[in-house]
């Protein structure tokens, strides 16, 4: 066979499994990236709130840094918006439901500076798993070819939340050191996680897709 | 001990000269300083920290120590004596006196005459032979200080090190070792460093 | 979390103690230093206590760049959308990163240098500046005041370390620098766009950076002079967008300020 560049070859090399079929609308995907971003906003927010009033120095320097992670994926979800028919980002920049804003006031809550525990358990053991989960979700269920440019922005946050979740939690192993310790991060974690579960995840209802149906047996 | 302190009373700062004076007796124990030797310590008083500097002499057999009121301050509170820096600094001072009683110190300049690199040296030399009498020093403010003088080099470093390990030293040694550092020494300085005891 | 979080809630471990500015007036030895023939007051390697007060001044960052990193925290948080919009919030979430970074980078300086973290006092005059209600204050004060007084200080260490052939130093500093320019950018850029319809709001930031810059001047610690510590660093405050003039006001309040310390010096006697 000639190398000359005139034989024909497929569009898609044999190796490239991507499908065109994908589980999102224009119109849901940017309701999900939407719900997203408000997600990041009010976390990064909270995140550089935060860093005035734990006494912590090396947790202070992680808040910091991850601060500008989440407000950097609300920049790359921002951006996306106006490219999924969303002229005004801001209409789409809403909480998926009052349960989803009732999970962020409440992860948002503590201020104490001996609070470290249960700032950092909200934001590493309920947040940053719901997050990863949802965008994982979003990444698998949505058309590889139609809506890629999300996706790539979801691989490039998920890379993040991946690093961010594992230092938060480490720095959560290292801060928790005694029963008593454990306990308020396990009641915290339980607390916020039933408002999560209200409120069907960060983009509500279907976050993981539908609720799969029972099977019935005659 | 044969010892002055002036000022006989401080009024600028809330130093205790009975403290300093204690202070000054227990380190000379524990460097084993002679007792035979007459000792004139000034701290003075107008100076604060970190305006630091210090003056080891012998004269007429009488060895003056003279330190900026800033080397024995504590740094978290204004105008009150640090016990645990005043003893560094009192055990570094009696530790250069004893050298310059020893003849093989007998031909150094006076200190205000030494370079940069003549002093750290020495210095250096000093704060080894202060932790094996068992004064805790701060080996990481050595260094930074030897290195401005004598240069962030590995060669310099060596030297560092082989003074502050004991290794045995005199006038002419530290003078020889200030010359061979001093093509990478990164203040090199022949003239004098100003002298905080010098008023306008 | 309550928006705007006052000053003495700041968050420290136990090895910070704080003082205030103020208490340091009261202290009979002040101006006596400026009877010894010290040749300068600059901060280069020869002068006397060069160690110390370089090491001093490292701490003094130190705290500092803790504060910077508060500062730029509580921007992206106290302020609803519409008074500081995402974009605003998104430049200060960066300058969080980088203040972050810049605290990493001062610990490890400070341990290159011989100085333990809270081994000398925390005055907290710089997050107070970053506490004021207007944003557009806020970036004045905290952005274009305070960050380009970094500017003068980072650039006061850097020629430190050259001229004590400090690779460590210099190879830091330098790339400090690099972020302050970038903050002090970000400053002049948001005082324009949030007051661009309201030039009393302007003139009032403005106001308020000239009373930070004086602040900051307390002393003569900065300026253009041999009495100067810390020196006016104006090629790299012409890359962050400072004119001339503007420069040229600032080393004016730096004179002042000096003039000022001077004559309550001779008052005390
Ligand atoms: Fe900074
Ligand atoms: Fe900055």
């Amino acid at each position: 066979m000639s190398n000359d560049g005139r034989s024909p070859r497929p569009a898609f090399a044999p190796w490239d499994r991507r499908e065109l079929p994908g589980l999102f609308s224009v119109e849901e995907s940017a309701r999900r990236v939407g719900a997203y971003s408000w997600v990041e906003q009010r976390l990064f927010e909270a995140l550089g709130g935060w860093i005035a009033t734990v006494p912590e120095l090396d947790v202070k320097l992680v808040l910091g840094r991850h601060c500008y992670h989440h407000a950097w994926h609300a920049e790359q979800f921002q951006a996306r918006l106006p490219e999924l028919r969303e002229m005004n980002p801001a209409r789409c920049t809403v909480p998926a439901n009052d349960g989803v804003a009732a999970l962020l006031e409440a992860v948002i809550e503590p201020e104490a500076t001996e609070h470290t525990i249960e700032k950092l358990t909200g934001v590493f053991r309920v947040l940053l798993p719901r997050k990863i989960a949802a965008y994982t979700y979003h990444l698998n269920a949505t058309s590889s070819i139609t809506d890629a440019p999300t996706q790539r922005s979801l691989r490039f946050i998920l890379q993040d939340e991946f690093e961010d979740w594992r230092e938060g939690e480490m720095l959560l192993q290292s801060l928790i050191t005694t029963p008593e310790a454990a306990a308020r991060a396990a009641a915290r974690a339980a607390e916020l996680e039933a408002l999560a579960v209200a409120a069907g995840g960060i983009a509500g209802p279907g976050t993981l897709g539908a609720s799969p149906t029972p099977e019935v047996t005659p | 001990m044969r010892l002055s302190i002036v000022p006989e009373e401080f009024t600028l700062v809330l130093y205790d000269a009975d403290l300093v004076r204690s202070t000054v007796e227990e380190v000379a124990a524990a460097v084993g300083f002679p007792d035979s030797v007459e000792v004139s310590l000034e701290v003075d008083e107008e100076l604060a920290q970190p305006l630091t500097g210090s003056y080891v002499d012998v004269r007429d057999g009488v060895l003056h120590l003279w330190y900026s009121g800033g080397n024995v301050e504590d740094t978290l509170r204004a105008r009150h004596l640090d016990p645990v820096r005043a003893r560094r600094e009192f055990a570094m001072g009696l530790l250069r006196g004893m050298d310059r009683l020893d003849p093989a110190f007998h031909d150094a300049p006076a200190d205000d005459e030494l370079t940069d690199a003549q002093r750290a040296l020495w210095d250096v030399a000093a704060e080894g032979r202060a932790e094996r009498a068992g004064i805790a020093m701060r080996p990481d403010r050595a260094r930074y200080v030897y290195r401005l003088a004598c240069g962030f080099t590995d060669e310099a470093d060596a030297e560092y090190d082989r003074l502050r390990g004991g290794a045995p030293t005199s006038w002419a040694d530290l003078a020889a070792t200030a010359q061979r550092l001093a093509p990478n020494a990164t203040t090199p300085r022949t003239g004098r460093r100003d002298d905080l005891r010098r008023r306008r | 979390m309550k928006r705007f979080l006052p000053v003495d809630e700041l968050a420290r471990d136990e090895r910070f103690v704080r003082t205030s500015i103020v208490a340091g007036f009261n202290d009979p030895r002040n101006g006596r230093a400026t009877e010894r023939a010290i040749s300068s007051a600059r901060l280069e390697p020869g002068r006397a206590a060069a160690p110390d007060r370089a090491r001093a001044l490292m701490h003094g960052i130190f705290v500092g760049e803790i504060q910077a990193l508060e500062g730029a925290g509580r921007t992206t948080f106290d302020f609803d959308d519409a008074d500081a919009p995402f974009a605003l919030k998104l430049d200060m979430a960066r300058q969080c990163w980088d203040e972050a970074r810049h605290v990493e980078i001062s610990v490890k300086l400070g341990e290159h240098m011989g100085t333990e973290i809270g081994e000398y006092t925390e005055s907290t005059f710089l997050y107070e500046a970053a506490c004021v209600p207007d944003p557009a204050m806020r970036l004045s004060g905290v952005n274009r005041a305070l960050e380009g007084l970094a500017i003068d200080v980072f650039n006061t260490m850097k020629e430190f370390g050259d001229a004590s052939g400090d690779p460590v130093l210099h190879f830091c500093e330098d790339w400090m620098l690099a972020d302050e320019v970038t903050h002090v950018k970000m400053g002049s850029d948001w005082l324009r766009r949030l007051t661009e319809q309201d030039p009393d709001r302007r003139a009032r930031a403005l106001e308020f950076q000239r009373t930070v810059d004086k602040l900051f001047s307390l002393g003569g610690f900065r300026g253009e002079t041999e009495e100067n510590p810390v020196q006016i660093a104006r090629r790299f405050r012409e890359l962050a967008g400072f004119d001339t003039d503007e420069i040229d006001e600032i080393a004016a309040l730096a004179a002042e300020a000096l003039a000022d310390a001077r004559s309550r010096e001779a008052v005390a006697g």
